[in-house]
């Protein structure tokens, strides 16, 4: 038996005996009231069951028979962790570097995981491969925006430029020119990014209340002025 | 091993939270004492694996457990010890553990508090707690289990939104939920006296103690929000008509009527079918709050969940507690008649108005909340309500209101002739004109608006001092007294900081200086920093001011590890009468940057008021309290068996 399974019957057999006390054993009101030993027979046979039943349907006891190996094989019982996943991938396209697919996911990839030179190394190779495609675009001018600490660079601001040419509602792309013009000083063109990117992003996600923040807080700074 | 133990821990804990839903309460209906006796342990062990489920996933983010899917999207290895324990209940999931926690150790509470009580209806209150707790535990299970896998694991985690890496996350949902919870005792507990066909005297003084520190809690949670609004989200705002504030004011609203109806219930039997309303109303509410977060129906900083499916539950949650509690008070109306030989007094009716005026705010409150989500599920447009509808709507509301908590305290009970009232407005009056004289000397401007709620806080304090004079140390008005000044010093925080803040938004290098009221700000330098999981722009700000002040000011930009929208954490000079206020803005051309300085007169006493409110309850509950009730010879023999409430 594994642990996990001494100590789940230990905690039902501990539930069964506080519940099993008033039932059978003590006598509140010194009433004499017989033990209902029925109740009791039903209440041990079905509170097991159910927790049993409701156990198997929602939990993960794989997950715990592959955690209970040693800690020095975590790694080998998480498998692919997204460490050796990125690995793979490197691998992959160090052997077929034209795949610019996967020099998109990289990038995006080492973006998450704040490996910004590396992100944008490899959103340089993707565009490199794939030429102007306005999501990549908009996220190389993100990284490239990051990469030098939240400034948005000429090169940034042309890639957004570029982006929103080509697709003048991409919603990526109007956050991120609604931050740059904010940054700049340029609060009207800022609000008027934002308003579009707003107006594409879908009601009442994340998304759209992040850019809802941003408007108030460029509306309530132009008020100022 | 251990989320899985955790999850265990649960689905038992629902299993038992089932069993001490079900077989109390029909033992109540059959006269079975044994199965009555089952309610207590019941309580006792539902809570106790609970807890341990809690301590479970505290314990996968402490140990950085990155294989439970909950852990790995809002914790990582660099988060600090304090927020990895507050990310336990820092979105969705973990925050209803937390609920059902607090919900089941209330119950453990309300189990030993109420062995006065007869055998059915204790079995019926915890049956009725027991039956809610399924209900949730049922709810995090099958809708927003926090205990459910990733395999393979990730060797690190995402973050904890970083807005809410503060301490006042760490304590603001706990006092919030407490307060929640303590109105869901007071649902249980008035369901049990319907079910039992009598709501008795002793059973309503009980009550008193819940409500008050349900009270109190809700009240210092929501000032906690408040404070944390005001640091964190970096406008100098303290209330933002949010509608996750409102709904926690709207519940709020609702037990202040009910702090006032009920020493009128128990004083004077009036008013008892009333109080009962109150208290459902103040239950749905809410649960209706609960409904409005955690269904993805409201766009806000709090709406974390966006699923249907959960808006779906927790609404058939709500019918199925609130629809039923209210026909069997339909039943059961005619005995809580109040006894018609007892007429209404001075105080009585004025505590009625006060019942209304919160009611009719709870409805604009309620109403600005709901109708704009309506509109939008109807698909009639969108409309939006703001701060405007509030001013113009609900602060008049409170006009009258504090001009009757002026009045209330100084009257007489039983006193029927509405002479008293004129008698009683002299010492108000007399406190409105000394703060306005006050204010007049010690302020350097002084608005409209600014003397119309000073004098409005002079009045509630020269009644609050006039009723501890005729109360000759009666214990009891101590807490009244104290949560009546906490309302003035939160009348003259609102509308001092409101009336008389200024505020400005420059651009700035370092080397240029600001100006703003008598202060000086310096923009001495910015240079980079690095927290344990951000790194920073620090700018460094001299203040000095005509005033004397001398302060050194550090406001950052940050940006946290996987979040793109950089942070501003402002700087916050605080004294007792000003708050300086200062956040830096964005970075411009040429090393300049936007700065944003605020100048806010007497905000902290908004808080303070909050937390002197708290106090006030606080006292009640010490005084006539936990203790009081556990002791059986402290009520009357004569009203354990009283059918319906008499004058005591």
């Amino acid at each position: 038996m594994t642990n996990f399974t001494v100590l789940a019957t230990l905690l039902m057999i501990g539930t069964l005996v506080v519940l099993m006390y008033p039932l059978l054993i003590h006598d509140e009101t010194r009433a004499r009231v017989r033990g209902d030993v029925s109740t009791a027979v039903v209440l041990a046979l079905l509170v097991p069951l159910a927790t049993a039943a409701l156990y198997v349907h929602l939990g993960r006891p794989d997950v715990l028979r592959a955690a209970a190996r040693p800690a020095a094989g975590v790694d080998a019982v998480y498998a692919p962790t997204l460490d050796a996943s990125l690995r793979t991938l490197r691998e992959r396209l160090s052997r077929e570097p034209n795949d610019a697919r996967g020099w998109m996911t990289l990038a995006r990839a080492e973006f998450e995981q704040d490996a910004i030179d590396a992100a944008v190394a490899a959103y340089a190779r993707a565009h490199a491969l794939l030429g102007d495609e306005p999501q990549l675009l908009a996220e190389y001018a993100e990284a490239l925006a990051v990469q030098h600490d939240g400034v948005f660079t000429a090169t940034a601001n042309t890639l957004l430029a570029r982006a929103l040419f080509l697709q003048p509602d991409n919603r990526h792309a109007l956050w991120l020119a609604g931050l740059a013009a904010y940054a700049r000083g340029d609060t009207a063109t800022a609000i008027e990014r934002w308003e579009r990117a707003l107006a594409a992003a879908p009601m009442g996600g994340a998304e759209a209340q992040r850019i809802e923040a941003a408007l108030a807080e460029a509306r309530a700074a132009s008020a100022v002025r | 091993m251990i989320p899985e133990l955790g999850h265990f821990a649960l689905i038992l804990a629902g299993v038992v939270a089932l069993v001490q839903g079900v077989l109390p309460m029909a033992g109540a209906a059959q006269q079975r004492a044994r199965w009555m006796a089952l309610a207590r342990p019941a309580s006792v062990m539902q809570a106790l694996l609970v807890l341990l489920a809690f301590g479970c996933l505290a314990q996968a983010f402490v140990g950085n457990d990155f294989s439970v899917a909950y852990v790995a999207a809002h914790s990582n290895t660099r988060l600090p010890f304090l927020y990895r324990i507050a990310a336990v209940w820092g979105a969705h999931e973990g925050s209803l553990l937390l609920w059902v926690v607090l919900l089941s150790g209330c119950g453990v509470l309300a189990a030993f508090t109420s062995r006065a009580f007869a055998a059915p209806f204790v079995a019926r209150l915890l049956a009725v707690l027991g039956l809610l707790g399924a209900g949730f535990i049922a709810f995090i299970l099958f809708t927003s289990n926090p205990f459910l896998r990733l395999d393979p694991a990730l060797t690190d985690g995402r973050d904890l939104n970083p807005l809410l890496q503060d301490l006042g996350l760490v304590l603001h949902p706990p006092m919030l939920y407490l307060g929640y919870v303590g109105f869901v005792v007071a649902f249980a507990a008035v369901v049990a006296a319907l079910l039992g066909g009598r709501v008795e005297a002793h059973a309503l003084r009980w009550l008193r103690t819940w409500l008050a520190l349900a009270w109190m809690a809700l009240t210092l949670g929501i000032a906690l929000g408040s404070w944390w609004a005001y640091r964190e989200l970096g406008w100098g705002g303290w209330w933002f008509w949010d509608p996750v504030e409102n709904a926690s004011l709207l519940p709020w609203l609702v037990a202040t009527a009910l702090l006032h109806t009920l020493p009128v219930a128990l004083k004077r039997g009036h008013l008892l079918a009333w109080t009962v309303a109150l208290i459902l109303l103040a239950f749905a509410l809410s649960l209706l709050g609960i409904f409005l977060v955690r269904s993805g129906s409201l766009a806000s900083v709090h709406a974390f969940a966006a699923d249907p499916a959960r808006g779906a539950f927790i609404l058939a949650l709500l019918l199925l507690s609130v629809v039923p509690a209210l026909l069997l008070f339909v039943r059961r109306l005619p005995v809580l008649r109040a006894p018609s030989d007892v007429p209404l007094c001075a105080r009585t009716i004025l505590l009625l108005a006060n019942n209304g005026l919160l009611l009719a705010a709870t409805a604009t409150v309620l109403l600005g909340t709901l109708y704009p989500l309506l509109v939008d599920a109807w698909g009639l447009g969108t409309v939006s309500v703001g701060a405007a509808y509030y001013q113009a709507v609900f602060v008049p509301l409170l006009v009258p209101l504090l001009l009757l908590l002026g009045v209330g305290p100084l009257l007489p009970w039983g006193e029927r002739r509405g002479v008293v009232v004129l008698r009683a407005v002299r010492w108000p009056m007399a406190g409105a004109a000394l703060a306005v004289w006050g204010a007049w000397q010690g302020l350097a401007s002084l608005t409209a608006g600014a003397g119309f709620g000073v004098a409005l806080a002079g009045w509630i304090v020269g009644a609050a001092l006039a009723a501890v004079r005729d109360a000759r140390c009666a214990p009891a008005v101590y807490g009244m007294v104290l949560a009546h000044v906490g309302v003035a010093v939160f009348t003259v925080g609102v509308s001092l900081s409101t009336a008389l803040h200024i505020e400005r938004t420059a651009r700035l290098v370092p080397g240029e200086a600001l100006t703003l009221g008598g202060y000086v700000l310096s923009f001495v330098a910015v240079h980079a920093d690095a927290g344990p999981n951000y790194r920073a722009q620090r700018a460094t700000f001299q203040v000095t001011g005509d005033d004397g002040t001398r302060a050194t000011l550090f406001p950052e930009k940050r940006r946290y590890a996987g979040s793109a929208m950089p942070m501003t954490e402002v700087a916050i000079d605080a004294r007792w009468d000003r708050d300086l206020y200062l956040a830096l803005g964005e970075p411009l051309d040429a090393g300049a940057w936007t700065v944003r300085a605020y100048v806010k007169p007497f905000i902290r006493w908004i808080w303070a008021g909050c937390l002197l409110m708290a106090l006030g309850a606080g006292a009640a509950l010490v005084e006539r309290g936990l203790l009081a009730v556990r002791r059986r010879g402290a009520i009357p023999a004569a009203l354990r068996t009283a059918v319906t409430v008499t004058r005591t």
